[in-house]
């Protein structure tokens, strides 16, 4: 690279942490937008994930810092490194599973502990399995997770990993968000479909 | 309550055991059997083995500062008590390691690298040191370099932790071997002449008044801030000296001396010449330096105002091997010009450091600089450099020429003329890319011109960042897959 390149090439760096319980998917988000790709087996996660995605946009290179902490209990005392200078923090929940957004309200609350700036998100994943529950828990779910999301006045996102649904929005929604822009994506808000709001 | 009572009796018996002379001989010669090397930590670490048990409940004081260390290097004023605490204890210990075969101190080259050792730990030259950056003009200009309040009072107020070390007691321990014995005399004597320095007016004198018994042969000749001394004085010194080793000649503003020719006889050793804010030093001198010493590395010649083009255009002439040259002054700039500089420049190929704050060098010879030196140079001071415009530095750093990689300081103070300070800033991240990071010192004004072109900039990067994003943010394909397809193959199983 010539020096007139590096000269133009500015740098934006963002630390993006993942939060939830465990078996929800949270390494497996990383590693679909990171690398692309999706594996079925669960690989507990011991401890705390890092990855850093690179997107080159023109003269702009946009890293984002990717850190995933493990949802097993035991691992609660690691969240700081998770959460501290986190530009956003995914909250995350297993669309199938109603507990795991219950013990959102206890995340959320041990998150804002330690950093009280970083943008929240609330990610429900797994929605590829969430469109063969009954009508009546799809309306449940997604009325309990819109509840949450206004109190948290965080962004409201349902997502498959495995079938590449609202996976690349998210962190667009998190880019715009943090630099306060304009974004003409659409919102989703009908049940049965993957919510998407972020206005 | 029992604590304190155990305490009190280790302490006791500790003080038993390091008071009676002759115990503590013992104990010096039966380490000296263990270890010959570690005879140092012998001596503190004296407690009984029945206190064994003890010692568990106890802190353990004995492992600071009195653990062997195997590096040379450690720091010079924590150990140095221990020859003195020694020679009490002399004429004891020396004669009860004869048990079998002689004792290290008897061997000539063990007692040498002993001390040797001692001159590395205790001895400090007196030395300016180079401060990490220069201390700031005002409040305002503080405050412009370091953003916060508070931190720009601290650089302001800084008591500059980094001056000299005053401790100068502590070279007094190679002057204490000298009284151990005949061959400690003889080879401290061996190390103590290969180093002069002196920092004080009155311990010159004394030494003058009754001058010890070496005959120096100095590698080292440092004299550090004696304003008042005068050439007479210094004539004296050296006279019986003999300069044939001389590798370091360090005048630190001792304003009214010059070294005599003497000093250079046999100058093809010299590789470091230090004279500053000299009132005596002249274009002759030069001549007979650039005659005498070929091999010189390092000539500072800072605020030796009688110095001009004539005595630099001989330096070279004949010096090729120069890393640092600081021609730096307040007054008289006009004496050194191109004519001089762009010669030596040329001719020495290793330039790291270039000092010519105050001089009249013009935009060429800042471009010849850049064109033959680039490949070496690191540090470059122009400040008040009157005659240097915004068509040498803004042009020469801008991203279209290669010159300076290896810039890490540059000194622009007081050359208001120069009003283009962009590509200099782009140069400024561009060495910081490289992994270099380039410590840009200019005065209030400049800073405040630096800072509202670097705003300017980066008003306009962050404006080209935000399109990028906004771009990729709202395009349309973003790799995410349509879930209408995923709904409708779902409805197609479930019909089947």
């Amino acid at each position: 690279m010539g020096d007139s390149q590096q000269d133009q090439n500015n740098q934006v760096a963002l630390k993006i942490g993942l939060i939830g319980d465990s078996q929800i998917g949270k390494t497996s988000l990383m590693v679909k937008y990171v690398e692309g790709s999706f594996d079925e087996d669960y690989i507990q996660t011991l401890g705390v994930n890092f990855m850093d995605k690179k997107i080159q946009i023109r003269n702009t290179t946009i890293t984002f810092s990717i850190w995933d902490l493990g949802g097993q209990k035991e691992f609660i005392n690691m969240l700081p490194l998770v959460s501290n200078d986190a530009v956003a923090i995914l909250f995350m929940f297993d669309l199938t599973r109603k507990s795991t957004l219950n013990s959102i309200k206890e995340w959320y609350r041990q998150v804002r502990g330690f950093n009280k700036t970083a943008l929240p998100f609330l990610i429900g994943t797994k929605y590829d399995q969430f469109i063969d529950l009954s009508y009546q828990d799809q309306v449940e779910i997604t009325q309990q997770a819109k509840k949450f999301g206004h109190a948290m006045k965080a962004p409201v996102i349902f997502c498959s990993t495995s079938h590449s649904i609202n996976v690349q929005k998210i962190f667009k929604i998190i880019l715009s968000k943090a630099f306060d822009l304009r974004l003409n994506l659409d919102e989703i808000n009908n049940i049965g479909e993957p919510i998407l709001i972020y206005k | 309550m029992r604590r304190s009572a155990r305490r009190r009796i280790r302490s006791l018996a500790c003080t038993t055991t390091t008071r009676t002379p002759s115990s503590c001989s013992q104990q010096f010669s039966l380490q000296l059997d263990d270890a010959e090397f570690s005879f140092d930590s012998s001596y503190t670490s004296s407690s009984p083995a029945s206190d064994a048990s003890d010692l568990e409940s106890l802190p353990d004081l004995t492992e600071d500062d009195s653990t062997p260390n195997t590096s040379p290097i450690k720091d010079p004023v924590t150990r140095s008590y221990y020859f003195q605490d020694l020679m009490p204890l002399k004429p004891i210990s020396f004669e009860t390691t004869r048990r079998d075969g002689p004792s290290i101190f008897e061997i000539p080259e063990i007692v040498h690298k002993i001390l040797e050792f001692a001159d590395i730990q205790s001895t400090v030259i007196p030395q300016e040191h180079t401060p990490i950056r220069r201390k700031p003009l005002s409040f305002n200009h503080a405050l412009l370099i370091h953003g916060s309040k508070h931190q720009a009072e601290l650089a302001l107020n800084d008591q500059l932790p980094d001056t000299i070390n005053d401790n100068y007691e502590t070279t007094g321990v190679l002057y204490n071997c000298l009284q151990v014995n005949r061959l400690f005399k003889q080879v401290a004597t061996e190390v103590l002449r290969k180093k002069f320095f002196f920092s004080d007016e009155f311990k010159l004198y004394q030494f003058l008044s009754n001058p010890p018994d070496i005959k120096f042969k100095p590698t080292v000749f440092v004299l550090h801030k004696l304003f008042q001394v005068k050439q007479q004085a210094l004539d004296r010194i050296s006279f019986p000296f003999d300069f044939s080793d001389l590798e370091w000649l360090e005048l630190y503003m001792c304003p009214k001396l010059i070294p005599g020719a003497e000093f250079f006889k046999d100058g093809h050793k010299l590789k470091k010449l230090i004279i500053t804010g000299s009132k005596v030093i002249d274009d002759e001198f030069l001549k007979m330096v650039s005659h005498c010493c070929p091999n010189l590395e390092v000539l500072d010649i800072r605020a030796c105002e009688l110095v001009s083009d004539a005595g630099v255009y001989q330096i070279a002439k004949r010096c090729h091997k120069l890393t640092t040259i600081n021609l730096g002054r307040k007054q008289r700039g006009y004496l050194i010009t191109d004519h001089s500089l762009t010669k030596l420049i040329k001719n020495n190929s290793k330039l790291e450091t270039v000092g010519l704050a105050g001089c009249h060098i013009s935009d060429k010879f800042l471009w010849d600089l850049a064109t033959v030196r680039s490949d070496t140079l690191q540090r470059l001071s122009l400040n008040n450099c009157p005659l240097i415009s915004n068509q040498s530095i803004p042009l020469i750093l801008s991203s279209t020429t290669p010159y300076f990689h290896k810039l890490s300081v540059l000194e622009l103070r007081f050359n208001y003329q120069i009003t283009v300070w962009q590509p200099v800033i782009e140069f400024k991240r561009r060495q910081e890319f490289r992994g270099i990071s380039l410590l840009l010192e200019v005065c209030e004004t400049l800073m405040l011109r630096v800072r509202q072109q670097e705003m300017d900039m980066d008003k306009v990067i962050s404006q080209r960042i935000f399109k990028d994003i906004l771009d990729w943010a709202n395009e349309a394909n973003d790799g995410d897959s349509s879930f209408h397809e995923l709904l409708s193959s779902r409805r197609q199983v479930a019909l089947v």
